[in-house]
């Protein structure tokens, strides 16, 4: 052990204490508690579609009980009866009987709306999208109950067939949120409900639904009628076109601007919806400009313009499959992360997540060491704060709930929960696994390392031992082989003056080669440390110092002889260098069992600044202590005596 | 004779020293180490140098590298290494710069008095002793024994007696054979060796420790 003058204070620890533990969530499938959606976004669906989906196309009895699965499944029968009925109920002779074609794309549309909105409500639960496109389904097929020949279906289908239009703006406002986000959607869709209903309703007060410009003439009698007014019905159904158009014309706009507003990854899944929204306003301006300047539509069922909304399930259902699609390319996100070699960057990573989340500012921030900065591959810092109020933050803990890692993405992809989950599960698991491996190299390197110098250490000692023996020993033995040839001769030559003094020397020399092995077979192993311990062995080396040893013990029982051996060389060897190095007067040792680890611990009054150093008296008991699973601390302030530490599992 | 002696250790110094005296030599000084050797050599010109290998302060070769030093000042001083070990990697260079005057032999050796004194004079005289450990542990070395797989059995016995310096004479009276068979037998040995043959004694000793060494 070296003293320079300088200053130090070195801690080794021989064992590395990060924690090697998988997260205990990913081992036991549970969900992590940690799990959040960032509150920000309304989450719209948090249970799972599929779920859903197993319960209602049901593998077992209980499943179905959900009752949310019985609605789908009876919503779905009615749709199924709804459009079977459109188109074998029998024409009235009050209602022109449509070309079977406008009457198979009449029922095909209004089906295909009930159908995207039960396909919705499954995938996501939440999004009220889809009940407003059943909803939207049912005010359409409702034209079907003027069919009936009843006063009150009439009534009631007059009334109620216009607001599949204002349902149809209320999606295209809330979409892909399903519900108002601003006071402008607010008022759209109220003036959309008011204007439609409302007007209707008006219209209808002052209609005389039984006369000859009613369809074919003949009727059945509209409920509302308190005063027939041709002209004032005609007026209210032009301002009813205008409005309807005009309001059209302003959902246009909003969704354009909705559009241009949106960031990459919502486009994409605006983006069939928007373009959607062009055929249904043209259907809208197309069928209220045919019907414009008469008091009723000649002819609901054929309406040219009717089958272009069937633009608008599909439009919908696009835009939502595409935030769907993450889920096909999650697939491929966890085969290329499971693929992605030891050395790749995390650079590799956060194109996978932006690929996979089709989301071009996706980010992944990383924490190099506990209470560093999050910095993404760019080598930015990341403010958690302000990343919150562009995106959706994830940050990824550890079993030990440790944040190491941060996922930024579009708060769109909220909208798809489950999907972020897997990513964010997906991550971790290549993460700590990267976490692992690298731990893994860095022990396995501290091994190699300490291998190379256990061996080096054995060299050196074995180097001593021959040293010993050949400065010690064998030179004695040579000299007493000299001195016993000489005593020989001069026996032979008769010349027996100086004999008895040679032999005196002899015997001398022959006491002392056996005490010089016998100190150091005690430098090899101490007897008394395998026959009567730890505590036996330091009270031994305690009498046997120079210095003014006291002992503190309390080892009740005995111990595994590796940990003994370990620590009554760290004490032997602090002494050594105590009575050497440090000048010491006064040394402490202290040993105890402390859950389950024996702790020794020896303190001087010496000069201190030790240091450790390659081949060094400090990193060989660093060594030893390390190839016994223990830890060692050294404190050495100059001037300010040494402390050194060690404990050894002993379980 | 006028000898000077470096041994660190000092039971053995002793012994060795008084050995000495015991044989009626002068021992004109004696060190623990090699720090002040050359120059005592220098001064007093002793007709023997006996040094240890290994002395402080490394404890490895010391002794050897004073040897050397000794040697290219003085080619006819006698010079007796001591070694507690057979080293024989060391000993190339001393060899070679050497023509007589040499020993190498074992510290063993010393408690064979007469022998020991014997090889003493033998030095200071001129000759090479090589002790038979060192040549035999040279003749088994690997890069050795292809070569002199070549030799008879009795070529190979004179070249270990030869190696050691022995002396025609001597080696015939070990073996039991008549002058001119060693002679032969020597003569095969250079030829086989590919080695210049040497009429002086001493300087085919070194050829072949070198050649063994090499």
């Amino acid at each position: 052990m070296d003293m320079p003058s300088g200053r130090h204070e070195q801690s080794f620890h021989a064992t590395q204490t990060g924690s090697f533990a998988v997260s205990e969530s990913m081992l036991n499938g549970r969900t992590p508690r940690t799990f959040q959606t960032e509150g920000r976004t309304p989450s719209l669906s948090e249970m799972s579609p599929w779920s859903l989906g197993t319960s209602v196309w049901g593998r077992s009895k209980s499943s179905v009980k959900t009752p949310r699965g019985a609605i789908v499944v009876a919503l779905c029968l009615v749709g199924l009866g709804v459009s079977v009925a459109s188109l074998v109920m029998p024409f009235p002779p009050w209602v022109p009987r449509p070309d079977e074609i406008s009457l198979v794309l009449f029922t095909l549309c209004g089906f295909a709306f009930l159908l995207g909105g039960l396909f919705i409500s499954l995938w996501h639960p939440k999004n009220r999208i889809g009940v407003l496109m059943m909803a939207a389904s049912f005010a359409w097929f409702s034209e079907n109950l003027l069919r009936i020949d009843s006063n009150i279906t009439f009534t009631v289908a007059a009334f109620s067939y216009i607001l599949y239009l204002a349902i149809i703006e209320h999606i295209f406002i809330v979409f892909p949120y399903g519900y108002m986000r601003s006071a402008t959607d607010h008022v759209l869709v109220i003036a959309n409900y008011c204007w439609c209903l409302g007007l209707n309703a008006l219209g209808m007060l002052v209609w005389d639904s039984t006369r000859d410009d009613c369809f074919n003439g003949g009727c059945p009698r509209n409920l509302l009628e308190i005063y027939r007014s041709s002209a004032l019905n005609l007026a209210i159904g032009r301002v009813l076109c205008d409005g309807s158009c005009l309001l059209m014309t302003g959902t246009l706009f909003l969704v354009a601007f909705r559009w241009r507003q949106a960031t990459v990854a919502t486009r994409r899944i605006m983006t069939p919806m928007a373009l959607g929204a062009i055929p249904v306003a043209a259907s809208t301006l197309i069928d209220q400009g045919v019907q414009y300047g008469t008091a009723w539509p000649s002819d609901l069922w054929s309406q040219p313009g009717q089958w272009l909304l069937v633009a608008v399930p599909l439009s919908v259902l696009l835009g939502l499959l595409r935030l769907r699609l993450g889920h096909a390319a999650l697939t491929e996100l966890v085969v290329q992360l499971s693929a992605l070699p030891q050395g790749e960057s995390l650079e590799t990573l956060r194109q996978l997540l932006r690929k996979t989340m089709h989301d071009p500012t996706a980010d992944f921030g990383h924490r190099y060491s506990e209470g560093a900065p999050l910095i993404n591959t760019d080598g930015h810092v990341i403010n958690l704060a302000m990343a919150r109020s562009t995106h959706g933050v994830h940050e990824l803990e550890d079993a030990g709930g440790t944040v190491y890692g941060v996922l930024l993405y579009d708060p769109i992809l909220d909208q798809d929960p489950r999907l972020v989950r897997a990513v964010v599960e997906a991550v971790k698991f290549a993460v700590q696994n990267k976490r692992l491996e690298a731990e893994r190299q860095a022990r396995l390197k501290e091994i190699q390392a300490l291998t190379v110098r256990m061996v080096a250490a054995a060299d050196t000692e074995r180097r001593r031992i021959e040293r010993n023996l050949h400065d010690g020993g064998q030179q004695t033995l040579l000299a007493l082989g000299i001195l016993l040839a000489r005593c020989h001769k001069k026996a032979r030559d008769g010349d027996l003056s100086t004999l008895p003094e040679l032999l005196s020397n002899a015997s001398e020399m022959t006491r002392s080669v056996v005490d010089e092995l016998r100190d150091f077979c005690r430098g090899m192993h101490p007897t008394i440390l395998s026959e009567a311990g730890l505590e036996a062995a330091l009270e031994s080396l305690q009498h046997r110092s120079p210095l003014d040893v006291s002992l503190d013990l309390l080892l009740p029982e005995r111990l595994p002889a590796l940990a003994e051996t370990t620590a009554y060389f760290v004490a032997s060897e602090a002494l050594a260098n105590a009575t050497k190095h440090a000048h010491a007067n006064v040394v402490t040792i202290r040993a105890v069992i402390e859950s389950a680890e024996l702790v020794v611990e020896i303190k001087d009054d010496g000069m201190g600044g030790a240091t450790f150093h390659d081949g060094g008296g400090l990193q060989g008991l660093a060594d030893r202590v390390a190839a016994v699973h223990g830890q060692f601390q050294v404190h050495s302030l100059a001037g300010d005596g040494t402390r050194m530490t060690v404990r050894i599992p002993c379980a | 004779m006028r000898i000077i002696v470096a041994e660190d250790h000092v039971f053995f110094r002793k012994g060795l020293v008084n050995t000495l005296t015991d044989f009626g030599h002068d021992i004109i000084a004696q060190f623990p180490d090699t720090e002040k050797l050359a120059d005592r050599v220098r001064a007093d010109a002793p007709d023997l140098v006996i040094l240890d290998v290994r002395m402080p302060p490394t404890h490895t070769t010391e002794g050897l590298k004073a040897a050397q030093q000794i040697r290219a000042s003085f080619p006819e001083m006698g010079i007796l290494v001591l070694s507690a070990h057979v080293e024989t990697q060391y000993l190339g260079k001393l060899i070679a710069d050497s023509s007589g005057y040499i020993g190498y032999v074992l510290k063993d050796r010393v408690a064979n008095l007469d022998e020991f004194s014997r090889l003493m004079s033998d030095i200071a005289e001129g000759k090479s002793v090589i002790d038979q450990t060192v040549v035999k542990d040279l003749l088994n070395r690997a890069n050795n024994r292809a070569a002199l797989a070549r030799l008879t059995d009795r070529e190979r016995k004179v070249l270990e007696l030869m190696a050691t310096g022995r002396s025609n004479k001597t080696i015939a009276g070990r073996l039991g054979l008549s002058r001119r068979s060693v002679e032969s037998a020597v003569s095969d040995v250079f030829n086989k060796l590919d080695l210049p043959d040497r009429e002086d004694d001493q300087r085919r000793v070194l050829a072949v420790i070198t050649y063994l060494q090499s």
